[in-house]
């Protein structure tokens, strides 16, 4: 009976040996950072993904995202990346310096420098790019320079989404379109 | 069965860059066909070639132009002559273009029509075939 009693003894004094427990251990983060992530709220690596009725998946990520300070229902995220991929198989991506996507999360606005490429080989710039979180759909909301199979192209808008009559989807280029095609480029 | 005519006056060189502009552009992201439609205007040095609505045709492999495919009020021009049809194809590599339905073409004082029209841009002959009949406008 009494080795229980010991081994109780033994084990209490155990917490009564004082230890020093450093408790205000230096935190990975400088103060001055600290203190603009507080200031702002920032996340680092915010990512959205969603998959929109008929199963295709809408993916964006950025280096950052903080509320808008004019108007907290927006987001303003810092170099966006934005994925598309169809379930017929077709990929797109988008960058582009900024993102402003509102409350709800319905889409995404992309600013500045926006590149779009296309697994049907077109790569589309422009300096505006609204992107759908809820369906295929982005829309430019200015001019595009593209270049791809036909050749180099100007129109006034574009837009990437299921045409009105089918599922199928396409790259719309309206407001005016004009293509240069270089067969001396294109031969082999 | 057929008229040869003399159509346009200058060799067309086919690889001169081709430039299409139109109200739209199409592109199926399932096969890559691309349609442009509305007030679409092809050149390519001198030629000219104009109509509603204009099909693309890829080149083996999906990369570059085969043929544009014109349908609806197509015009063509080059040098002098002219011509109009309901619908036409344009090679762009060969440099001819085969013109179908009410082919009519203007020439000075003459028009002919039938019902096809084969031209070549690099030589500027033109063959002419079914219901050919000859206009000559007396001044």
């Amino acid at each position: 009976m009494a080795l229980p009693l010991a081994a109780l003894a033994l084990l209490s004094t155990l917490f009564l040996v004082p230890r020093n427990i450093d408790t205000d251990a230096s935190i990975p983060f400088a103060e001055v950072e600290l203190e603009q992530r507080l200031r702002t709220q920032q996340i680092t690596a915010p990512y959205f993904s969603g998959q929109t009725e008929q199963g295709h998946m809408v993916a964006v990520t950025s280096e950052t995202a903080r509320p808008d300070p004019d108007d907290p229902k927006t987001t303003i995220a810092e170099n966006v990346f934005a994925r598309i991929d169809t379930t017929a198989g077709q990929t797109y991506t988008a960058t582009s310096d900024i993102g402003l996507a509102d409350s709800q999360y319905q889409e995404v606005t992309l600013e500045g420098d926006v590149v779009m490429t296309t697994s049907s080989s077109y790569t589309i710039t422009t300096e505006e790019m609204i992107i759908s979180l809820r369906e295929i759909r982005a829309e430019s909301g200015a001019e595009i320079f593209a270049e791809g199979p036909l050749g180099t192209l100007n129109a006034g808008r574009m837009a990437l989404r299921p045409a009105d009559t089918t599922d199928d989807i396409y790259l719309f280029f309206t407001n005016g379109v004009k293509l240069i095609y270089n067969p001396k480029d294109f031969e082999r | 069965q057929g008229l040869n005519v003399a159509f346009g006056s200058l060799q067309q060189d086919t690889s001169e860059p081709v430039e299409v502009t139109a109200d739209s552009l199409s592109v199926d992201q399932n096969d890559g066909s691309a349609v442009f439609k509305g007030n679409v205007n092809i050149a390519q040095a001198d030629m000219r070639m104009s109509a509603d609505q204009v099909n693309v045709f890829y080149s083996a492999g999906g990369q570059g132009i085969e043929k544009l495919i014109a349908d609806g009020d197509v015009l063509l021009v080059q040098g002098e002559d002219a011509a109009e049809a309901d619908h036409a194809v344009y090679s762009i590599a060969t440099g001819t273009v085969e013109m179908k339905g009410n082919v009519t073409v203007l020439q000075g004082v003459n028009t002919i029509t039938s019902d096809e029209m084969l031209i070549n841009l690099r030589d500027n002959t033109a063959k002419m075939q079914g219901r050919v009949r000859t206009i000559i406008r007396s001044e």
